[in-house]
């Protein structure tokens, strides 16, 4: 399909590069360092301010945290020990300082049953990783292929019928979806568990439990990133590179995913790293209903049982993994679109 | 079509406005979604005199019995009426929804129209607190003001509008940014305008339609997290009716009545999807770019 660029028509330099070249290597290793450390450094700033936010919220709880740690009704003499044990009667800046460098060291204190918080979420935080990540796998598989569809086939009946499929999966919470597949696939068929957990040493009993949990959460999360590819695929689709390509005789195939699905996923992977936070609120929803001990179940146990040492380190890991997984991203895309490292700044 | 030409003559507002409403009711799904929307919200107004019964009242000789004239959807394993509480949870359920939404837009307005309006080292520190404030799911910034203020009603609103707040603040930076280069801006300032009357007076009616697709995006978000945080137990607290609640209970019943849980469910699903269609519809009229 070619043929017109091989039988000589020269195109003007400018109009050859308007679509952006494949895999661009023109920003040499230099820049790109540069780009990482101005990234790392805002994502620094970012974790710091977030740790900070959770130091102070846990000390806006009502009540003296000595008194708690305490038995109730302790004399004064022991309730000033504690407070010297724990620091309590030290500025806050110092506590701060404190606490913050033995979280660098992975050391996020005890919990309400003098366990190592850190070494919990860690044991923990795999379950809830690998339910994220084959979600997010299901999510693109069905999202973006879909999206693409519904952008080429503009206003026809598939575009109409993958627009009304995702504003359902809009609307449907993933915990509801979650109950109606254990009714049917567990109640009444006896096909998949209805919950629990195998370790990846198993294989195939692991991707079993997985199996409804991974449906129920990537679903939810297709239904966003199909809405995005069409908007972002039709914007690209209209674009002048595009006419470019087609008039340089370049395949339909090849126009749409070299050229218009190459541009459109940076934004995609922008949306992907902004809602990894909806990825994450919806695992912990998805491990309550399926009954997967991971991350999300270990934060519902942590509220019910009023165990703080414990909420303060989730909510620190959380937000820590949400800006290493967008500074991440913001990698990724950078690798997609060489212009961005270039500029240093988001489109 | 003579509407749309005399409608060209008035301001962009007016314009726009007019737009909506004449296009609006030429669309069969954005007037039905809107009529769902509608009766959502009189179903959570008037609860007391829509449903049959209180939310609470137990009835021990009919325990999840099934559905029947007088109790239309059964009775749930404590024989409370399930369609009256499906009815008082619309309340619980509409006014987290609004009111999260508003909170949302509350914070995130005035702070994306500085950013955007300033710019400059005002625009660089808000970036970066939203950067922050996107680093807190809403489930785990529910978890932590919960342990904070105790699970209710309340907490769940505040989680959610918080959660919210960064997304709005981005789009109404980005809109302020555009709108700073409009004619009208350098006008307002010759004549003698102040910052803050620029940014309220002449800034924000004009992206009242950005503003509103948002919410109607946001209000959907805000009853499904709400339903969310109730059924994780950060929200509503039973015996208090929510259709977060209604599955929490439902979910030890799945083998007895596995209707339990299909009446709240359905209940959400068309509220959050009436609320959407409705955002799509409305965003398809002001931009039919989006649409074609």
């Amino acid at each position: 399909m070619a043929r017109s660029a091989r039988h000589g028509i020269r195109l003007p330099l400018r109009v050859r590069r308007a679509a952006p070249a494949a895999g661009a290597t023109a920003a040499g290793p230099v820049p790109f360092l540069g780009f990482l450390l101005k990234r790392a450094v805002g994502a620094g700033s970012v974790v710091f301010a977030a740790s900070l936010l959770v130091f102070l919220g846990i000390r806006a709880i009502p009540g003296d945290p000595a008194t708690a740690l305490g038995a109730e009704g302790a004399d004064p003499a022991s309730v000033a020990a504690i407070r010297h044990a724990y620091l309590l009667d030290r500025p806050l800046p110092e506590q701060y300082a404190r606490w913050a460098w033995l979280a660098l060291q992975g050391n996020l204190g005890l919990d309400e049953r003098r366990l190592p918080v850190g070494h919990t979420i860690v044991t923990r935080l795999p379950l809830t990783l690998e339910l994220a990540a084959l979600s997010l796998l299901v999510a693109l598989v069905i999202g973006i292929p879909a999206g693409v569809l519904a952008a080429v086939r503009r206003g026809r009946a598939s575009d109409y019928l993958a627009r009304v499929a995702s504003l359902i999966g809009l609307s449907v919470p993933h915990f509801w979806l979650g109950l109606l597949l254990i009714t049917w696939f567990a109640v009444d068929l006896h096909w998949l568990p209805a919950s629990g957990y195998v370790s990846v040493r198993h294989p195939f009993g692991n991707l079993e439990h997985m199996l409804m949990p991974c449906l129920v959460l990537g679903a939810g999360f297709a239904a966003v990133l199909m809405r995005q590819t069409r908007s972002s695929m039709i914007g690209a689709l209209d674009a002048d590179y595009i006419r470019t390509a087609r008039a340089n005789g370049l395949g339909e195939w090849r126009v749409v995913v070299r050229h218009a699905l190459r541009n459109s996923l940076i934004t995609v992977a922008t949306v992907i790293g902004l809602d990894l936070g909806l990825l994450i609120s919806g695992a912990v929803v998805t491990e309550t209903v399926f009954g997967i001990a991971g991350f999300g179940r270990l934060s519902i146990d942590a509220i019910n049982a009023r165990d703080y040492p414990m909420i303060q380190g989730i909510v620190l890991v959380t937000a820590t993994a949400y800006v290493l997984l967008n500074l991440a991203v913001d990698i990724v895309y950078s690798l997609l679109d060489p212009r961005i490292r270039l500029a240093g700044a988001r489109p | 079509m003579s509407a749309v030409v005399d409608a060209v003559a008035t301001s962009p507002l007016a314009y726009r406005r007019r737009l909506l409403r004449t296009r609006f009711l030429r669309r069969p799904l954005a007037v039905a979604s809107l009529v769902v929307v509608l009766l959502f919200v009189a179903a959570a107004a008037f609860a007391p005199y829509v449903a049959p019964e209180s939310a609470g009242r137990t009835d021990f000789d009919l325990l999840l019995a099934p559905p029947s004239w007088r109790h239309l959807f059964g009775t749930d394993e404590l024989g409370r009426d399930v369609f009256s509480r499906v009815v008082w949870g619309a309340r619980a359920s509409l006014q987290v929804g609004f009111l999260s939404t508003l909170l949302a837009i509350v914070i995130a307005v005035p702070i994306g129209l500085l950013a955007g309006y300033h710019g400059r080292w005002v625009d660089a520190i808000v970036a970066r607190a939203t950067d922050v404030l996107l680093a807190f799911p809403f489930v785990i910034l529910a978890v932590g003001l919960a342990a904070i203020r105790g699970p209710s009603l309340t907490t769940a609103t505040i989680a959610l509008g918080v959660a919210a707040a960064p997304g709005v603040i981005r789009i109404t930076r980005g809109e302020a940014l555009a709108l700073r280069e409009a004619e009208f801006v350098p006008a307002a300032i010759a004549s003698g305008a102040r910052d803050t009357t620029i940014l309220f007076r002449h800034l924000l009616p004009n992206m009242t339609a950005t503003l509103l697709v948002q919410a109607t995006v946001l209000i959907p978000r805000a009853i499904i997290g709400e339903a969310t945080l109730s059924f994780l137990g950060l929200g509503v607290r039973p015996p208090q009716a929510s259709w977060g609640v209604m599955l929490q209970d439902a979910q030890s019943y799945l083998t007895q009545a596995p209707r339990l849980a299909v009446y709240p469910g359905l209940a959400i699903v068309l509220a959050a999807l009436a609320f959407n269609l409705l955002g799509d519809e409305v965003r398809d009229i002001l931009d039919p770019r989006t649409a074609r």
